[in-house]
């Protein structure tokens, strides 16, 4: 998964017109940004008041110049009115901030989803689904972290500065320069070892996935392991990476170390100039002896701000990795568009205009097709196809892997459109009708069956958004799913699983096949898989594929005798060209590849049924 | 504590590590605490009052006044908090090794022990929860040891010795000590309430986060399915729902999260105004000076942030230890190796002999296998056919002793099985199993992977005889490219062959193939059985199959029902009698005679 940041991302400057991408999705939210500002900057007042309040005006009032007891006990109830602002004023701050990350995080997250849905299934080939989910879940939500926390914790640091130093100022300007002089100091060492330690971060969090993945190996291999007698061989390839891993972690470590013990020995620097200078002018009776207390106070609390400015806007340049990540995914375009005559006359996805679609009766025609990926080694992998198949038939391809055969059913299902040639449905090019209207008239049942979360019902349901349960049940028998589903203690409303782990292979077949039932499409695309199931459920699969297939036109990606035999016309494809084409009689003659492939399989399948294979 | 039992079972060493992480933190903290000492002593001596500092430092302040003693103040907090640094670089390094080093050992300690595992244990366990157990259970015990553990440690003595130094500083006005003393418990106690209270809002918010990645995996998973129903627009209004129950779960915990937060800086401050307030009256009424207040207020500062962390660590302490009994469940399962392994190392021939083999499964009601005898002499080929869970591949694993017999016994070369060491025994058989593994390494990696040595012409060899050596050689990088996620995608067929030359890369006295030859044609099947009988060790191989022409050649056909031999001979013999054997032979004659 491309999951990790390189150390060139971060290396990027500054991206304005990304940020100004980025915070119009803040504009609607004016009322938590101004609050959450408001707040901020309150609270980074309030904290230096306080301060201010105990250390100076405190000691310089009740304690150097006599004590009295009425405007002390107003004193300290003042002082008191004051934290509580602070808690509340923090308190609105902090409300603020999780409410905007939430907003950015979900608007995002939102908009990255629906735009996916609406591109075409090319892009889907070409990235996986670590690296989508990373874009769509982790990117997000990092910069809704980083934008909403980090921004406010820049503003804070930055303010608290400020107010600090006005402080500072007011009281000694001498004392002020000292403590100024600290912050290039402080900004050069950061720079130096920021630079360091990140880059030891990213090795660390690098070693760290290949860890996992090798300890995930290791359980996973183990068997195989043992058999082959690598054990220790594995033990000590591990101990390797491990090694290496707590050399890494360590010497991070310990550039850590040095980075806060650097900055501990500068702020306990400023200390020691405030004791001296600031001791030193109170002898000679330049400044009062609350101020210098005042002054040693702040020595301490300067520190963190400024550090806290290096850390933040390090966060932003991660946040900006993110956002750019995100917004090159949001600037990519389908590449299967509707042209604008066909939206306007069929609609869009989100919203079809149904009125003006036509039936689909299921004529198919390929016309000197060919095809090849636009990215790639550019070799075709189908060349000059033709085909025509006439309603309600049923076409078996066969083949092996690799030869172009779920190139034609991609095409065909307009996943993928032909680099040249015209596909032709009821005599139309299919360019001239909408995706969308194609794919309402399609069943599509895949190799490995995918179900989703929620109950079989639901699952079947996904067909036919408007199917009534008689609707669902009947489609269930059609596909010799009724019986299990039945079985089941909460029948169809049983709950599959995520992936529909909870089923069987065979049990998830079944109701996919139901799910293309309830959708009573006029072309039906069936890939059908190549793992054995059980006999008694390879039966059941073989009658409910022959209900699908009836009075439908059907391409199947055969790998069943039966459903091979019983086809209309049977293509073996061979390196993108159709090599042999005919009735199972017909290529049982010629004695070439699909007489060898039909004795091979004929023999697996009585095996599978006698249960030795 | 499951998290002690772990440490000890790994390395006893590491409870000296961590006394001595316990005494650098003490002295470090210490140190620490002398700052605020020294700080006050500026105003000791302008105010010319009496200083809280030990004896050790007041000593540098004999007979000084003025502005020298302010210098020796400046030069002392410099050289106190130089010896700081230098301590606390000494302690984070021992800290930060005592964690790696902990971590390292239990990861290490956890993968060796998977793999010495018995091979029933891990054809039974679930993947998942072991991986689950490898990744989470360690990460989080992981930090425990090398962050967790260590802060408490830190926040535990900075709460003590800053204490200690409060109550030295106040001995005049004790109350005041109390007052703020009153302090900890309660802001401990609130972390420790709220974050337990917490606990289902945490989990709340991770399993809808989970759930919204789940909606979206399904989705991007399934988008073919998605694409080929048109129901992007039933899609869209899934996610929408999943996202406004977490968009629920986020603001529950943030709602009580961001009123804590507040109300630690709301009792931090009030623990400093009542400092504050106490030392201005103490100072009124002659008791306390100035100094001390000063000394006084900054340790509360010190004190703020230590109390609320500890209450928060406290707070997850059940979760470390109840991962830590998760890894100690799989540590504590006894190694295959521990369990009467021999100590025999002969050289191997390749006889072997089943006399009356039982075996039964743990955990099974009934034996698998019951009364198995056969003889097989070095460099015969034998096949075993059978119906599927007649017990064809526990027979086989018995051989290498992947599992061990219930009953009777097993002789190679006419010794006991037993008496051979497991490793040695292995690694004389080559064992390809049904579903094949190939780890994530190149080609030419993972066909020498248990040899060592990598040299290509026998790895190129080895693939020829596999008949996988044109695949191979097609990929751009060849014997290079890399196999699994990052790499290519290898069709079941590719991986099987594979997978077979990798067994037969040394030449093994015995070779056992596990159904492995059926997943590739007919013609592959015999152009590998040629190719292994021309080379020049003449193996003893075992195939398990379902191929007549597979199996007709074979010196001796084990046909197995039931867990028991039904029939045994040669071909010619067992063609002749009713049975399994003679029925699938009609079948498969009759197809290939009617191809003819």
């Amino acid at each position: 998964m491309n999951e990790e940041y390189d150390d060139i991302d971060l290396k990027s400057k500054l991206d304005a017109k990304l940020w100004k991408r980025i915070l119009k999705y803040l504009l609607p939210y004016k009322k938590y940004l101004f609050l959450g500002i408001a707040g901020v900057l309150m609270q980074a007042f309030l904290e230096t008041k306080i301060i201010e309040f105990i250390s100076q005006q405190g000691i310089e009032k009740y304690i150097e110049s006599g004590f009295n007891g009425t405007t002390f006990s107003l004193f300290v109830a003042g002082l008191f009115g004051l934290i509580v602002l602070d808690a509340i004023v923090s308190r609105c701050f902090f409300w603020a901030c999780s409410r905007l990350e939430w907003f950015l995080y979900s608007d995002m997250t939102n908009e990255v989803y629906d735009h996916l849905q609406g591109l075409s299934y090319s892009f889907f080939d070409k990235y996986s689904v670590g690296w989508l989910m990373a874009r769509t879940t982790s990117d997000t939500s990092k910069v809704g972290e980083l934008i909403s926390w980090g921004f406010s914790d820049l503003i804070w640091c930055i303010c608290k500065l400020i107010f600090i130093f006005i402080t500072m100022l007011k009281y000694s300007v001498k004392l002020s320069l000292v403590m100024a002089i600290a912050v290039p100091t402080l900004v050069i060492i950061s720079y130096f070892f920021r630079k360091i330690i990140v880059k030891y971060f990213w090795r660390v969090r690098k070693l760290g996935s290949q860890v996992t993945s090798s300890l995930n190996e290791g359980i996973s291999g183990a068997k195989t392991s043992k058999v082959l007698v690598i054990e220790d061989k594995n033990s000590k390839e591990f101990d390797q990476l491990t090694t290496k891993y707590k050399n890494v972690s360590l010497r991070r470590v310990i550039f850590t170390t040095l980075y806060y013990q650097s900055i501990a020995f500068l702020s306990a620097c400023g200390i020691a100039a405030m004791c001296y200078f600031g001791g030193v002018s109170v002898i000679k009776g330049t400044i009062e002896v609350s101020v210098l207390f005042l002054f040693i106070s702040y020595s301490t609390n300067f520190f963190e701000p400024v550090l806290g400015v290096a850390r933040t806007t390090n966060d932003m340049k991660h946040a900006q990795v993110s956002a750019s990540r995100i917004c090159n995914l949001l600037d990519v375009k389908t590449e299967i568009p509707d042209s604008k005559e066909v939206i306007e006359k069929y609609g869009t996805y989100v919203n079809p205009k149904k009125e003006n679609w036509e039936e689909l009766k299921g004529n198919v025609r390929f016309e000197n097709v060919s095809f090849k990926y636009t990215t790639g080694s550019g070799r075709y992998i189908l060349e000059n196809f033709n085909l025509n198949v006439e309603e309600g038939k049923t076409i078996a391809i066969v083949g092996e892997t690799g030869a172009g055969k779920s190139t034609i059913v991609n095409l065909l299902c307009r996943f993928y459109e032909p680099t040249s040639g015209t596909i032709y449905i009821d005599g139309k090019d299919y360019k001239e009708r909408s995706v969308n209207w194609l794919h309402s008239n399609l069943g599509y049942v895949m190799q490995t069956p995918h179900l989703f979360s929620g109950t079989i019902k639901e699952n079947i349901r996904y067909g036919n958004m408007n199917a009534t349960d008689e609707e669902i049940i009947a489609a269930a028998k059609a596909a010799n799913a009724d019986d299990f589903i039945n079985k089941l203690e909460n029948g169809y409303n049983t709950e599959v699983g995520e992936g529909g782990n909870r089923l069987s292979q065979g049990q998830k077949q079944l109701i996919s096949f139901a799910r293309a039932i309830v959708a009573n499409p006029r072309i039906i695309v069936l890939d059908e898989a190549t793992s054995s199931i059980d006999t008694k459920t390879e039966a059941l699969i073989q009658k409910a594929i022959s209900n699908i297939l009836k009075g439908r036109t059907s391409f199947v990606i055969a790998h069943r005798l039966s459903t091979i035999v019983n086809a209309d016309t049977i293509l073996v494809i061979q390196q993108g060209k159709i090599t042999e084409e005919g009735t199972h009689k017909e290529l049982m003659k010629l004695k070439g590849y699909y007489y060898k492939l039909y004795t091979n399989q004929f023999i697996d399948e009585k095996m599978s049924e006698m249960g030795i294979k | 504590m499951n998290v002690v039992r772990l440490l000890n079972k790994f390395s006893k060493k590491f409870l000296w590590i961590i006394g001595l992480i316990v005494g650098v933190t003490f002295l470090l903290n210490y140190i620490r605490s002398l700052v605020p000492l020294l700080i006050g002593q500026v105003f000791s001596i302008l105010e010319n009052k009496e200083s809280n500092l030990p004896d050790y430092l007041l000593f540098f302040f004999n007979n000084k006044e003025g502005i020298s003693a302010i210098i020796t103040v400046a030069v002392s907090i410099l050289c106190v908090c130089l010896v700081r640094e230098i301590v606390n670089v000494f302690s984070d390094f021992i800290i930060g090794y005592a964690g790696e080093s902990i971590g390292y050992v239990i990861q290490n300690g956890f993968y060796e022990h998977v793999q010495d595992l018995p091979y029933s244990y891990l054809n039974r366990v679930e993947t998942g929860d072991l991986i689950q157990r490898s990744t989470n259970d360690i990460n989080r015990v992981k930090q425990f040891y090398g962050e967790v553990l260590p802060e408490m440690i830190n926040n535990i003595l900075k709460i003590i010795i800053y204490s200690t130094q409060i109550f030295m500083i106040v001995k005049d006005d004790l109350a005041i000590g109390f007052a703020i003393m009153g302090f900890i418990p309660i802001i401990i106690v609130l972390a420790l309430v709220f974050f337990k209270g917490m606990v289902k809002y945490f989990d709340a918010f991770e399993t809808n986060e989970g759930k919204v990645s789940t909606v979206v995996q399904e989705n991007l998973t399934g988008i073919r399915v998605v694409k080929a129903f048109a129901n992007e627009e039933l899609e869209i209004r899934k996610e929408r729902s999943i996202m406004n129950r977490f968009g629920i779960a986020w603001k529950n915990m943030m709602n009580r999260l961001t009123g804590y937060w507040p109300t630690g800086d709301f009792l931090g401050y009030t623990m400093l105004l009542v400092a504050f307030t106490m030392g201005a009256l103490s100072i009124k009424n002659n008791i306390l000076t100035l100094s001390t207040v000063v000394s006084l207020i900054f340790y509360v500062e010190y004190l703020m942030w230590p109390t609320r962390m500890l209450g928060r660590e406290l707070s997850n302490l059940g979760r470390t230890n109840i991962a830590a009994k998760r890894i100690l469940e799989i540590c504590e399962m006894p190694s295959e190796y521990d369990i009467c392994n021999g100590d025999l190392k002969e050289p191997i021939k390749g006889g072997i002999e089943f006399k009356n083999v039982g075996f039964k499964f743990d955990d099974a009601n009934f034996p698998l296998l019951k009364n198995v005898s056969f003889k097989i002499e070095p460099g015969q080929t034998v096949s075993i056919i059978g119906k599927t869970g007649c017990g064809k591949s526990t027979l086989v694993s018995l051989i290498n002793r992947l599992v061990e017999p219930t009953e009777g016994k097993i002789l190679i070369d006419g010794i006991e099985s037993t008496r051979f060491e497991k490793k040695y025994l292995r690694s004389k058989i080559g064992l390809v199993l049904q579903e094949p593994f190939l780890f994530t390494k190149t080609i030419a990696d993972n066909i020498g992977i248990a040899q060592g040595s990598k040299d290509l012409d026998v790895i190129k060899d080895v693939s020829d005889i596999a008949s996988v050596r044109n695949d191979i050689e097609r990929f751009e990088e060849g014997y290079d490219t890399l196999v699994g996620e990052r790499g290519v995608t290898l069709s079941g067929g590719q991986k099987q062959r594979i997978s077979i030359a990798r067994a037969i890369v040394d030449e093994k006295p015995i070779l056992i193939f596990d159904d492995s030859l059926s997943a590739v044609d007919t013609e592959t099947d015999i152009h590998i059985r040629n190719a292994l009988k021309s080379r020049k060790l003449k193996s003893t191989t075992i195939l398990i199959t379902h191929r007549i022409s597979t199996a007709k050649d074979s010196d001796l056909i084990i046909v197995l029902e039931d867990g028991k031999i039904s029939n045994i001979g040669k071909h010619d013999q067992l063609i002749k009698q009713p049975g399994l054997y003679k029925e699938i032979w009609d079948i498969q004659s009759s197809i290939e005679r009617e191809g003819e």
